[in-house]
Parts: C-alpha cells; sequence; structure tokens
C-alpha cells in the first residue's frame, strides 16, 4: 500500500534521513521504534507531505501511495486520498469543542459524506469523547487530547494512519488504553504505521518493525526477530 | 434631557457600524496574524466606489451595494494573493506583512486623491426622515444602519460558529499546523478572511459616508477607531467588540456634540488606557 524508496530529507543542510526504505500493507500494523531525535517523527512528516510546513525538503527517493508517487504532493491532498497524520503534540483546536474538532476532522471532500458515519464509530470507540462532545479541546486531559486527535484522524476517512509516539506524556494503564484502541482501528480496516519508543507497549500488536536510528533503517523484521535481537535488548530493553 | 437621548442614540448606532469595522480587522488578525494597515483605505475605497456608481452614474442604493460589496471583496482577495502571501516565506513575517500593507494604504489612499481629488465629497442618506419612539427623535438613516450592522455581526458570528469556511477560519487562528492535518488550504482561507474584511470595511464606508463625507485620507481615523474597540472589547470576542462599539459609539457622540468633534478620539483613548489598566485583555478578551 505505501512504499517508501531511498528517500533523503533534509531541514536545511543537515540530514535527518539517509536512504530511508520501508513499506507497509494494506491492513498491517507496522511499528518504527528509535530514540527520541533519530527521525522517526521525520519518517512519518515525510511520507504525510507535512516536511515543508516544518521547513525541511525531501532531497532525493519516492514515495509511493497504492502505486501513485505522493512525495510531491501537500498534506491537504494526501488528506484526500487518506493519508493521515496523528501528530505526538496533537495540534487540536484548543479553543473549539471536540464536537467541533472532530467535525473539522471530516473537512476533505471525501470524508464529507461519511461524516455522520464515522463520527458514530469515533464515538462508540472513545464514549468518553461523547461525553464531553461540548467540552473546550483545550480543557481535556492528556489521554482524552490524544484520543481526540486519534478520532479527528478518523473523521478524515482514514485508510492509512501515521501515529506519532501515542504514548507519549501517558500515564501507563491510560497508554495500554490508547494502544488497545489503535488495535481496534487497524482491525478494522484501516492500515497504520505508528512511531514509538515504547518498545514493549509497541511491539505486542506489530505486524512488522523498523529500527530507526540516526535517520537509517538498521533492522527490519518480525516482532520475534526485533525481540530476540541482541543490540535491540541491550540498546532498548535493558536486558 | 430629550437632546441626550437623541445623542446616545445616534452614538449607538454610529457605534454598531464600528463593530463592523473592528470586527473586519480582527477577524484578519485573528485567523492570518496580519494587522493590516490597509483596513482604513478599505474602507475608503468602499466609499468612493459608491460615489462612483450612486453619485456619478446615478445608480439606486440596492445596486450599488450588489456592485460595490463584490469588488471590495475581490480586491481584498487580490490584496491577500498578491501581496501578503508571498511574504509568508519570510521569517520576519510579522514585521514585513505590517510595512507592506501600510505601503498598500498610502497606495490605495493616494490613488483616491489623485482620482478624486481633495474636496470633500457626500452620499446621499440612504432613507430620508426621521423617527420618533418615546422621546427618542433618530433618523431613519441611522436606524437603518444601525440594523443592517447589528443583522451583519450576527450573521458574520453564525458563520463562522457554523459554516464550514467559517470554521476552518477558526480553525486555522488556533493551530495552522493542525489546520493542514485536516485538509484546510490555509492560503486559500486567509484569501477569503482579507475578502470578508475588505467588503465589511467597504459596506461600513458606504454606511457611514452619509455622515461624515469622503475624504480621501479619511480611513487613517477609521483604522485607529477600528484598533481602540478591538482592544477595549478584547480580542476574540464578538460580543465583546459589538458592546464596545456601541459604547464608544456613544462617547463619540457625546464628546461631539458636547465638546467637540477634535476630541472623540482623545476621549477613545482616554477610556481605552483607562480599561486595560484595569482589564489588560479588554472588557471580554478571551485571548491570552
Amino acid at each position: 500500500m505505501l512504499e517508501v524508496n531511498n528517500v533523503n530529507t533534509f531541514y536545511g543542510e543537515a540530514q535527518a534521513l539517509h536512504d530511508v526504505s520501508l513499506r507497509v500493507d494494506k491492513g498491517e500494523l507496522v511499528v518504527a521504534l528509535g530514540a527520541n531525535g533519530h527521525g522517526k517523527s521525520t519518517l512519518l512528516k515525510t511520507i504525510c507531505g507535512l516536511i515543508t510546513l516544518t521547513s525541511g525538503s525531501i532531497a532525493s527517493g519516492s514515495i509511493k501511495y497504492k502505486g501513485k508517487e505522493i512525495s510531491k504532493l501537500p498534506p491537504q491532498v494526501l488528506v484526500g486520498m487518506g493519508i493521515v497524520y496523528i501528530a505526538e503534540d496533537r495540534h487540536l483546536f484548543p479553543y473549539m469543542t471536540v464536537l467541533e474538532n472532530l467535525k473539522l476532522g471530516a473537512y476533505n471532500i471525501r470524508a464529507r459524506p461519511k461524516e455522520a458515519e464515522n463520527l458514530e464509530y469515533v464515538f462508540q470507540l472513545f464514549p468518553s469523547l461523547k461525553e464531553r462532545k461540548n467540552q473546550r479541546a483545550g480543557t481535556l486531559s492528556g489521554g482524552e487530547g490524544r484520543m481526540l486527535a486519534i478520532g479527528r484522524g478518523l473523521m478524515s476517512n482514514a485508510e492509512f494512519l501515521a501515529i506519532d509516539e501515542p504514548s507519549l506524556g501517558l500515564a501507563p494503564a491510560l497508554e495500554s488504553e490508547v494502544f488497545n484502541r489503535i488495535y481496534d482501528i487497524n482491525k478494522s480496516g484501516v492500515t497504520i504505521l505508528l512511531v514509538e519508543q515504547d518498545v514493549i507497549k509497541a511491539l505486542e500488536h506489530a505486524d512488522r518493525v523498523y529500527l530507526v536510528e540516526h535517520g537509517r533503517i538498521v533492522f527490519e523484521g518480525s516482532k520475534e526477530e526485533v525481540l530476540s535481537d541482541k543490540h535491540v535488548r541491550v540498546a532498548y530493553l535493558g536486558i | 434631557m430629550a437632546q441626550l437621548a437623541d445623542t446616545l442614540a445616534g452614538g449607538a448606532a454610529l457605534g454598531t457600524v464600528y463593530a463592523l469595522l473592528a470586527l473586519g480587522l480582527a477577524l484578519i488578525y485573528g485567523v492570518s496574524r496580519v494587522f493590516n494597515f490597509a483596513h482604513g483605505s478599505f474602507f475608503t475605497w468602499g466609499a468612493y466606489l459608491a460615489y462612483v456608481f450612486l453619485v456619478r452614474l446615478g445608480l439606486s442604493y440596492p445596486a450599488t451595494f450588489a456592485i460595490v460589496i463584490p469588488i471590495m471583496f475581490m480586491i481584498g482577495l487580490l490584496v491577500e494573493r498578491s501581496i501578503i502571501r508571498p511574504l509568508r516565506l519570510n521569517p520576519n513575517f510579522v514585521f514585513t506583512s505590517i510595512v507592506a500593507t501600510l505601503g498598500l494604504a498610502f497606495f490605495m489612499d493616494y490613488l483616491c486623491l489623485r482620482t478624486f481629488g481633495g474636496r470633500l465629497k457626500a452620499l446621499p442618506q440612504l432613507f430620508e426622515g426621521s423617527v420618533r419612539y418615546g422621546g427618542v427623535v433618530m433618523s431613519v438613516h441611522e436606524l437603518a444602519i444601525a440594523v443592517i450592522s447589528i443583522a451583519l455581526v450576527v450573521a458574520l458570528a453564525i458563520f463562522l460558529s457554523r459554516s464550514r469556511l467559517g470554521m476552518s477560519m477558526r480553525a486555522l487562528s488556533q493551530d495552522i499546523f493542525g489546520a493542514s492535518l485536516v485538509g484546510i488550504y490555509a492560503g486559500r482561507t486567509f484569501g477569503y478572511t482579507f475578502g470578508i474584511s475588505a467588503a465589511l470595511a467597504g459596506l461600513a464606508g458606504i454606511l457611514l459616508s452619509p455622515l461624515f463625507f469622503l475624504r480621501p485620507l479619511g480611513g487613517w481615523e477609521i483604522l485607529a477607531k477600528s484598533f481602540v474597540i478591538v482592544a477595549f472589547g478584547g480580542l476574540g470576542s464578538m460580543q465583546g467588540t459589538l458592546i464596545a462599539a456601541i459604547i464608544l459609539g456613544m462617547v463619540e457622540s457625546l464628546i461631539t456634540g458636547y465638546i467637540g468633534a477634535v476630541w472623540s478620539l482623545v476621549g477613545w483613548f482616554v477610556i481605552l488606557l483607562l480599561v486595560l489598566i484595569i482589564r489588560p485583555r479588554g472588557l471580554f478578551g478571551v485571548w491570552e
């Protein structure tokens, strides 16, 4: 479904991604693991057309979605194709209500006819958002804010979700809750590429795993292969 | 006593038009973070365009509105597209956009001066005559501009809270990156914002000119007044803006009636300073 080939991304002179290649097949939940500052977010922003908004650029390489080259397309077009980015720092509309935030998720033309259907699905997935639908997004707790960010992405009628560090800043119980919901979303047919630092939680439901270090993909394999890799065990699990 | 009531009623009507101007200024600032120094010039152009169609070409008021307001909307779109948008790539956007709109204001004003000359011109009133309610006498024109302005403020509030375009404008003002994530085109939406603001300012120019005469450089006082109202009412609150505008309209009427018109802006600034000392965010401000 998504195919990234030999992509190099820069912020000015500084190279953030080196010759990155990866693929995500339809229906998969793929996890890109890596420590902070190693280019995981840059990877997702590169795929979702957001890199130019954060003053970066793709120097070379190709990104294909369903066989179509998308590396030159703006995020607004990609959202319309069903490629949706869920930011680690959420980027909600703080002075608008939960419901308004969700409705804006359905801004693109392709999502509009399915607004009611998607809204029902989001409320079923996150009942606490339904209870708080008339509350301002800025007043939500960290976990609810994260759920709203995911819900807003689903409202865009996402087929491919790129989720940036869903566990960031959440208490362990909430973290599990968020990961379980992400797994539910994946089971419902949405393809997911997730970047994470929390190895254990992220790997639980992963189909395949990439390891990102210093802007390079240094390892690719199944969950079992990753967990038995000596480097991963030392660097990420401390065992 | 009757005269005081008349003065206050006239001032309140004036204030409702000021509210349109202030909302237009606040809309551009809120959505796209541009302080538009050409706001007063949009006002002036609206008035002079109306002068052309009403007085020179002899059209009716409805026809004039139907022609001038779309023209003002297009001018707003064009200004955003050709002047503001290219500057967004500049790292000092806040500053360069101020200089650019300042330059635009001078250009628009002096183009007006060259075309129409410096002599004062007048527009006819929307309606002749006056109405009496209780002890208060008000001209029909003042009543009409208040009705039109309040209807437009309400329409703008509904537009911003309900419509897809209005919601996308608020989304942009709150998180521009988040707006891109849901598929909102920032540039296009900024353009519509400028168009709406210019149309409101132009309309205000048409509504006020029968009371004040047309002056090519008259927009600066309007810009100052719009700014004072926004600061007084508080950025981000439409209700606050309307109330502030009505209060300041009445203050202006009182000062003009009892002290002298030249003192009205002085009075406004004194009130603004007092309010900002007590409430730094303005009367109803919601923004930090």
